[in-house]
């Protein structure tokens, strides 16, 4: 099996007395769509630049397949970026901009040329080249930075949180084309966000940051269904969290008491009896049931506190006898009959709904 | 249409008007004398003996050694100026404030003072001159006080916050990722200065070398001072026709308008190439 393409091994960085990326390693495959998922200032920016080349390690080590390119400039890695802001040349045209890579390469210019047009073409651009940045859209201006970072064909193309100046209808639109790019062509991307529905529509593997450490790498499937911390259930999506001690260990799922509540949950690795754990629950994954026990499901009773309206779903709070609530998302269309404030309500959730972090 | 026009004269009149008292009719006064008769100080009896003696060939020296000084002092300016200005924005805002300042400063001070300063310096008997004459350096090995290379010296020493300062400021509104960016499409440290740095810094350049230029071709103060009497520039020489011992009016009156001449051509060759930028 092939190495992975960019290899981030141990690195560290610091600003001054403050510790900005902490210990990160990661392995990014040929191919994939990669995002480093945080909030600001979590790292992830300070990572993508450190791969770039605009920064350097303070400890540790980032290598690129085939390459060494450790301590080579970024200049001479095939590695492009597409700038936050785009950083388009504004002093030249769409096709200057697009050509410089291929110019600084000492390109052909009949060679260059034809490459330019294919990739307005590829960012559906084509009649824009005359035009200067400052007379593009800021969803065109992007797709000029896209194309400009393709155009020498680098091996691994750095994004950092490239939509994030768009409104939310284009960045849907700009979404699925970079999708749609990035895996007709092959390409390796990296891809910097705050935005966890682009990360988990998008990518191949994502990896959430926070406060310069890696809290978890994983498929989308994976960060949403089972989060390994409490950060990542709570930064992605919405979570109840409960707070419990392990009672009884079985095959595949664990049992754990939660404020006199047993809550039956799924796990691989199941922490030993007696061991205090945090559970996390989808809001969506519980629905009403009339029945009062199902087998392989968790089955409690409650009494409605609370229920908002958002459109195609509506949330409920849900006030269980022992004191906790539960947050539960239904569709608007599916909810029980005259379910409002003080009806009592049957909720039911499967084991593997529930993930179990260590506290 | 008709009452739009009134409206945008009416608007304009004031700015027309200040135009009218302080520029055209003074203009208008220096063109009026360089007709006029060298008197006591002249008499309105037209001639044009003026416009001859300014514009014989005895004068062309005069004019081509200004000329070559104040490209001289335009292109020094830009060459220290320019590394300057990247120096001070490269700086954190508030070293960059104490740094700008510095920059300024000298301009706060009398233009006497801060020449006569220089004379202390570089005369003869003084710290600088002294070893200027030691180590030989100087056209004749003899310093360069009192030579046409003191009043070089001197006008870039005064002119170049002129210059600094709208480089520093096109500098500071750069966009500095626009390098990182660069860079990263492989183009090393010259060709993102030659590519990206100076089209986008080149309006500050342009303006700086028009600023201090236009200043050199009309100093008098430093030549006078620094350069004694050995070189005439053309400021030094208008200046000796209304104030020092020449006095001819009408002929400094004519010299101020070849002065003139010579700056509208190069704002003229300026706003051409502005215009060719910005398009």
């Amino acid at each position: 099996m092939e190495g992975p393409l960019v290899g981030v091994h141990n690195v560290t960085k610091r600003y001054g007395s403050q510790l900005v990326v902490d210990g990160v390693s990661l392995d990014i495959k040929r191919g994939e769509f990669f995002s480093l998922l945080g909030s600001s200032g979590c790292g992830k920016s300070t990572t993508l630049r450190m791969i770039a080349g605009f920064e350097t390690p303070d400890a540790g080590e980032i290598r690129f397949a085939n390459v060494n390119p450790s301590k080579v400039p970024a200049y001479v890695q095939q590695v492009n970026m597409v700038f936050q802001n785009y950083a388009l040349f504004p002093h030249m045209t769409v096709t200057q901009n697009v050509g410089f890579g291929l110019k600084m390469e000492r390109v052909a210019a009949s060679e260059s040329k034809r490459r330019v047009a294919e990739m307005l073409e590829l960012v559906q651009l084509g009649n824009f080249g005359d035009r200067l940045p400052r007379q593009l859209s800021g969803g065109q201006q992007q797709r000029v930075a896209l194309a400009r970072a393709l155009a020498t064909k680098p091996q691994v193309v750095l994004l950092d949180e490239p939509l994030g100046a768009l409104d939310l209808k284009l960045r849907k639109e700009m979404q699925r084309e970079l999708k749609h790019i990035q895996e007709s062509l092959g390409l390796t991307f990296i891809y910097v966000t705050h935005d966890q529905e682009e990360a988990l529509t998008m990518s191949d593997r994502i990896c959430v940051m926070n406060r310069g450490r890696v809290e978890q790498v994983g498929t989308p499937e994976e960060i949403y269904h089972r989060p390994q911390s409490k950060f990542v259930a709570d930064f992605i999506g919405e979570s109840n969290f409960l707070t419990g001690t392990v009672t009884a260990h079985h095959a595949g799922h664990v049992s754990v008491n939660v404020a006199g509540l047993t809550i039956q949950a799924q796990t691989n690795q199941p922490p030993p009896a007696g061991a205090e754990v945090v559970l996390a629950i989808r809001p969506e994954r519980i629905n009403f049931t009339q029945e009062t026990s199902l087998l392989g499901q968790n089955v409690v009773q409650g009494e409605i506190h609370r229920s908002v309206f958002c459109g195609s779903d509506r949330i409920f709070h849900v006030n269980l006898p022992n004191g906790l609530s539960l947050q539960v998302r239904e569709q608007s269309d599916n909810t029980p009959e005259g379910a409002s404030r003080g009806t009592s309500v049957g909720l039911t959730w499967p084991m593997d709904a529930v993930a179990v972090i260590a506290a | 249409m008709n009452s739009s026009r009134l409206r945008t004269s009416a608007l304009l009149s004031p700015a027309l008007l200040w135009l009218a008292i302080f520029f055209l009719v003074p203009l208008a006064l220096v063109v009026g004398v360089s007709f006029a008769t060298r008197g006591q100080p002249f008499t309105w009896d037209f001639t044009t003996k003026a416009w001859e003696a300014a514009l014989a060939e005895a004068k062309l020296p005069i004019y081509l050694r200004t000329l070559w000084f104040s490209l001289g002092a335009t292109a020094v300016c830009l060459l220290l100026g320019f590394p300057v200005a990247w120096f001070i924005v490269r700086r954190s805002p508030r070293a960059r404030q104490v740094l700008y300042a510095l920059v300024l400063i000298p301009l706060v001070a009398n233009s006497l003072v801060l020449v006569y300063a220089w004379k202390t310096l570089l005369a003869n008997d003084a710290l600088v001159g002294e070893w200027l004459i030691k180590l030989g350096i100087g056209p004749d090995g003899n310093g360069i006080y009192n030579t046409r290379w003191s009043s070089l010296l001197g006008m870039v020493y005064y002119y170049l916050p002129f210059m600094v300062y709208p480089i520093y400021t096109s500098l500071e509104k750069m966009d500095w990722r626009l390098l990182e960016a660069a860079a990263d499409l492989g183009a090393s440290s010259a060709r993102q200065f030659w590519h990206v740095v100076l089209p986008l810094v080149w309006p500050g350049v342009a303006t700086g070398s028009i600023l201090v230029f236009i200043q050199s071709v009309g100093t008098f103060v430093i030549p006078d001072i620094l350069a004694g009497n050995k070189d005439l520039f053309m400021g030094k020489m208008i200046n000796d026709q209304f104030l020092g011992s020449a006095r001819n009016w009408p002929l400094g009156a004519a010299m101020s308008l070849i002065v003139m001449g010579a700056i509208s051509v190069a704002l003229v060759i300026y706003f051409k190439l502005q215009s060719r930028i910005e398009k």
